[in-house]
């Protein structure tokens, strides 16, 4: 009686195990479907200019792939022709960042960071403050975006084309930017007047000490010059090489001029000599990434969603 | 027994208040215009600037043609414009264009598109001027042709966006995505030819 009794115990035991891994393993690949539909949804909508007054400006307006997602410009004007503070940053390996714009702001999520260009009035840029309604409407008049959300937000009750899923899914895609496949990631091609360079960058020349990879930032705000009038977040190095202008006005063509603005006295950075600068910037430029660059993941889809 | 002292209390909840609210202004507060530092033609640019004179090969600005861009690139035959001479063209609601080439932008639903044609006579470099701002795709031989240059336009002359093109003589196409307005006056004018 006690061995039946222990079978049947140990019997239910195992179903309950196989049960609940089967649910975990169904949820967990149920996950991963809404993550995939959600980045799906994120790129159409980053790609789409409806999320501006007047159809003319979209994230990618701004976020040029070719650029490493930042435009060439030194800033960039708004839909009403407001001239752009801040140099566009790039947004290869945003996913990994916690701070996402240039001055303090205290933005420390993609779909919080996501909104402030679409909504913000110092200085315009999309336009939409007050009228997120309106960029609701206009993606729910497509049925295709209709069917993407439904697939991206599937727990969600009632109206899902909200602007709250709109951000979520632009982050979603945001988080898919990855950037990791560089020169000196992979060290192919990697030239001695690279190598030389790096130990300049991570020795003599202190640029490590702000600029620490991975991610070549340390997410920390300075004045690293007596112009400064505000502490400024240390850009990310990465595709440093295709995101001309430099520094958080777009002041710097060149990174000569970029490195050679670096106070010694407010950022350790020596002042270096004509050779040095060239193996620093041949080290940096080791870290362009043409594969991020050219990956049709984070393009501008083939077909609209119609 | 032990008792606070109420005026230290309320000293203590005045300060924990104060700090909450100016920590909760610092969040909401919108980004103010910088200081620019070096880039003190980008600091201009926030107020008022002297309207600078109309160049002489652009007078035509003034008084440009109208034409109708295309929306197809079987009517493009149609809306062949001529270089040094200002048009102003109506577009077409930007899902409504069959481009030649598909443009990097493609303009919300609530935008306007169009196409033109025009004639390059020497290879250099050619000067598009728009008194809005689209996004321009230069096409020669269906392929793209990436602009050297971009600036903004005098503000105060109705112009908006500078776009400087280096190109091959033969007849090119110009399509106009994302434009916010029905219409767009533009003019292309030769910077320099090629030796």
């Amino acid at each position: 009686m006690i061995k039946i009794k222990t079978l049947i115990f140990t019997f239910a035991i195992s179903c309950s195990a196989v049960f609940s891994y089967t649910v975990i393993a169904k949820s967990e690949e149920s996950n991963q479907t809404t993550v995939a539909d959600q980045v799906k949804l994120g790129r159409y909508l980053f790609y789409d200019a409806d999320m501006s007054k007047d159809g003319s400006m979209s994230c990618a307006t701004c976020h040029r792939q070719k650029h490493a997602f930042t435009d060439g410009n030194p800033t960039h004007p708004g839909v009403n022709n407001d001239q752009g503070v801040y140099n566009v940053p790039t947004l290869a390996n945003i996913g990994q960042f916690q701070t996402f714009t240039w001055t303090e702001q205290h933005v420390h999520t993609l779909e919080k960071q996501a909104l402030m260009p679409v909504t913000g009035t110092v200085p315009v840029e999309m336009g939409m403050f007050k009228n997120e309604k309106e960029i609701e409407k206009r993606i729910a008049s497509n049925a295709c975006y209709v069917r993407l959300f439904n697939s991206a937000f599937p727990d969600a009750q009632g109206n899902k084309v909200t602007m709250e899923n709109i951000t979520k899914a632009i982050a979603s895609f945001e988080r898919t930017l990855i950037s990791d496949h560089s020169i000196w990631d992979t060290k192919q091609g990697y030239t001695p007047e690279m190598q030389q360079g790096e130990k300049i960058f991570f020795g003599k020349g202190q640029c490590a000490t702000c600029h620490t990879p991975p991610l070549f930032t340390d997410q920390k705000f300075y004045k690293v010059n007596k112009d400064a009038s505000k502490a400024m977040r240390t850009p990310t190095l990465r595709n440093i090489a295709l995101t001309a202008p430099y520094f958080h006005d777009g002041s710097l063509d060149t990174l000569k001029e970029a490195i050679e603005n670096h106070d010694p006295h407010l950022t350790k950075v020596p002042q270096l000599s004509e050779q040095e600068l060239n193996q620093v910037i041949a080290f940096l430029n080791s870290l362009t990434d043409k594969q991020f660059i050219s990956d049709p993941k984070f393009s501008l889809p083939a077909e609209p969603c119609e | 027994m032990r008792s606070f002292n109420p005026k230290f209390l309320a000293l203590c909840l005045t300060m924990g208040l104060a700090s909450f609210a100016a920590q909760s202004y610092a969040q909401n507060k919108p980004e103010q215009c910088a200081d620019h530092g070096k880039n003190k033609a980008t600091h201009a640019n926030h107020h008022q600037q002297p309207c600078t004179a109309l160049p002489t090969e652009m007078s035509s600005w003034k008084a440009p043609i109208a034409i109708s861009a295309a929306k197809t690139g079987a009517e493009l035959s149609q809306s062949v414009v001529e270089i040094n001479k200002a048009v102003q063209a109506t577009l077409f609601p930007s899902k409504t264009v069959q481009f030649v080439v598909a443009p990097e932008e493609r303009g919300g639903s609530v935008s306007f598109a169009g196409m033109i044609q025009f004639d390059v006579p020497t290879p250099g470099t050619y000067r598009v001027t728009t008194d809005s701002r689209p996004w321009v795709e230069m096409v020669k031989d269906g392929k793209a042709i990436d602009s050297i240059k971009h600036q903004h336009g005098a503000q105060c002359l109705g112009m908006e966006k500078i776009l400087d093109f280096p190109l091959s003589a033969g007849r090119h196409t110009m399509e106009f995505t994302a434009n916010g307005k029905e219409t767009i006056k533009f003019i292309i004018v030769p910077v320099s030819s090629s030796k």
